[in-house]
């Protein structure tokens, strides 16, 4: 048995096929400061239990992701698992702390069986909530769940987002920014954050074959249907140096090749993204086992992003870039606030189909201003990109546009909607054509354009279902609930 | 306070069915229903949540109050189907299918078709009900079998209006 001062613990229910990295961070963090800690996937062991169980783990993931099951016999199985993996915890880590790392709202329900398990079995190991997830409870929720937990009892402390700095300030004083408190200071050099430690997880059980960085956080747009800048107020991003070192030194330590950025964009700053595509393309140069990685980026223009970038991207082991092209109309993006021109489009995709970087697209159908005319020039764009279908590795066209809280679009430009009670229910004032069976109309239509062409549309079927199930609560006049803003899927993140 | 309304069909074979409604501490409604048809309740509950919203069809006599053909096929019945129960603005419709209904001999079943006596259970087992209802929703949505694309398309592309 190992005895630990902090314990850092995933919680089902993420879909991934990736170690997640805040334990890792969490864990790194801790040990420069003297403590001593380890990390446990508990939702990669739930993962797993999928190739085990079927019916159990379908019976658990319902109840862990959604709260709720239609057998109730069930729930002893599902006391029985929580309560057998918080035992198999403490005698494995012995640990004085438990630190869960709560994703998203989907890891809730584990999360607080899991605390209550703790509790009954050692009061006196420190319980602390942090994530993403103790705070995204969508806009139906009276919010709170975590302040709750905390006025029963259920936990000690928990930490609202960045918690690599407030871990050691509640380690050390109990108190702090963040703390119990939704008072966080976003950190803004992010220079000072040790390497993510995952020393204790078996990489090898992770279908990815990758590891995730951070190279930056926040944005340097401000969409208008993204909330990315509400959370994030500032850009703040590393050298260039720094995120290739973590790349050359986490490849030599775990024997893994390949890194996804959790930023929201790789090529925010161009001077850091500069130094980092020279550093790697040297490395990759002489290395025997060659770095690759990808992650969300920007478009730019031949302008802004040169050939000889190109180039270097290439060399440097960029492989697969996400783009937010939302949509083939410049108008539209415009309104977006998107900064690039159709111009700027074309040389981007061509530079990467010269360099053989694969792309995906990520598409919004149904923008408020899109009209007809929009709509057809999106079309025309993915008949033009035809010839670049090689690189062009898939094209995701979501569920048709929400208005999410906190975004310009629900705040600045709130008294032209009509919510219809659902954030894809909406109808603009100035654009009323556009109703949510439009919106559908033209998701369907582009999806089967797009087939035709012989692209590849990520998730179609699943999307296409999910929009036939808010079309029939829309026809029935039913209120949406939070299911549009949470995902469990890792890739598929909506809100900040 | 809470507004409840239920929409229900009622069968009225031999006088119509018992139905008692309650919230867990009061009951809300006690009465016969011997209008065939639609009958669309209107209550009102001082419940809170976690709650149960129970649905209760008493003094039904198997023997009597269904009436069969030589074949054993039901005729007429005295019975509800509950087609929707609407909790404050929380529309549940699909969700009906999944709810408990516990027979008196203790057999329980999932559907909407009250045909026997015994109690039809809405068990809002969180405190927020717009939570308990997204859960509902996202069960109901990853367990979708009834999805046709085909149907679907050609839905949208009807010629009937927009809602």
């Amino acid at each position: 048995m190992i005895s630990c001062d902090l314990l850092v613990v995933t919680a089902p229910y993420t879909e991934t096929d990736y170690p997640l990295q805040a334990p890792a961070v969490i864990k790194a963090s801790v040990i420069e400061h003297g403590y001593t800690a380890n990390t446990h996937d508990i939702n990669n062991d739930f993962l797993k239990l999928l190739n085990i169980d079927v019916k159990d783990f379908q019976t658990l993931k319902n109840f862990f992701a959604f709260g709720t099951m239609q057998d109730k016999t069930n729930i002893d199985i599902i006391k029985s698992y929580v309560r057998d993996t918080a035992e198999k915890i403490l005698h494995m880590y012995n640990p004085k702390s438990i630190a869960v790392s709560v994703f998203t709202y989907q890891c809730q329900t584990f999360s607080e069986m899991f605390a209550k398990a703790i509790r009954k079995i050692d009061p006196n190991i420190v319980l602390i909530f942090g994530g993403q997830g103790i705070m995204t409870e969508g806009i139906n929720s009276s919010g709170g769940w975590v302040k709750k937990l905390k006025e029963r009892n259920i936990i000690d402390h928990y930490i609202v987002s960045e918690g690599e700095r407030a871990i050691i300030d509640l380690l050390k004083n109990g108190k702090g920014h963040g703390i119990n408190n939704t008072d966080w200071r976003q950190q803004l050099d992010l220079e000072r954050s040790p390497v993510p430690d995952y020393g204790d997880y078996n990489l090898n059980d992770y279908k990815g074959d990758s590891l995730m960085i951070t190279g930056s956080r926040g944005c340097v747009r401000r969409c208008s249907f993204c909330d990315i800048h509400k959370h994030w107020k500032k850009f703040v991003f590393r050298s260039g140096d720094s995120i290739a070192n973590e790349m050359i030194e986490q490849s030599k330590r775990y024997q893994k090749y390949n890194f996804n950025f959790t930023d929201s964009l790789i090529n925010g700053s161009m001077k850091a993204y500069r130094d980092l595509i020279t550093v790697m393309s040297e490395y990759n140069h002489n290395a025997s086992h060659k770095i690759t990685w990808g992650g969300q980026f920007i478009v730019r223009g031949l302008k802004s992003m040169t050939a000889e970038d190109w180039r270097l991207t290439k060399l440097a082991g960029g492989d697969h870039l996400l783009l937010g092209v939302e949509s083939g109309s410049e108008t539209v993006r415009d309104h977006m606030k998107k900064q690039f021109s159709n111009q700027d489009l074309d040389e981007f995709v061509d530079q990467a189909y010269k360099q053989k970087i694969k792309l995906s697209f990520l598409m919004i159908v149904g923008y408020p201003t899109e009209t007809i005319v929009d709509f057809e020039q999106t079309l025309d764009m993915f008949k033009k990109y035809h010839k670049y279908q090689d690189i062009i590795d898939s094209v995701a066209l979501g569920s048709t546009l929400g208005v999410l809280p906190g975004t310009p679009l629900a705040e600045e430009h709130r008294h032209s909607f009509d919510l219809n009670n659902g954030e894809n229910f909406w109808t603009f004032k100035s654009n009323k054509e556009l109703t949510f069976k439009e919106r559908i109309r033209r998701r369907i239509l582009l999806a089967e354009e797009l087939i035709e062409l012989g692209y590849t549309v990520s998730k179609n079927e699943d999307q296409l279902k999910f929009l036939h199930f808010l079309w029939t609560s829309y026809k029935n006049k039913q209120k949406q609930g939070v299911i549009d803003l949470n995902t469990n899927d890792l890739k598929d993140q909506k809100y900040s | 306070m809470i507004e409840l309304e239920l929409k229900l069909h009622v069968m009225n074979y031999n006088g119509g069915p018992c139905i008692k409604i309650h919230d867990g501490s009061k009951t809300l409604f006690n009465k016969t229903l011997n209008n065939a048809g639609i009958n669309i309740l209107n209550l009102n509950s001082d419940m809170t949540f976690p709650g149960k919203i129970i649905i209760q069809q008493y003094g039904k006599d198997m023997t009597r109050d269904t009436k069969l053909d030589k074949n054993g096929k039901i005729l007429d019945d005295k019975g509800i189907v509950i087609q929707s129960v609407k909790i404050h603005d929380v529309l549940l419709e699909y969700e009906l299918y999944r709810f408990d209904f516990i027979k008196e001999d203790g057999t329980v079943l999932n559907n909407n078709y009250l045909g026997f006596n015994g109690k039809y259970v809405i068990d809002i087992d969180k405190n927020n009900l717009y939570e308990w209802h997204s859960g509902w929703q996202k069960l109901i949505v990853s367990e979708i079998e009834d999805y046709s694309y085909e149907k679907f398309r050609a839905e949208i592309f009807s010629e009937k209006l927009d809602q």
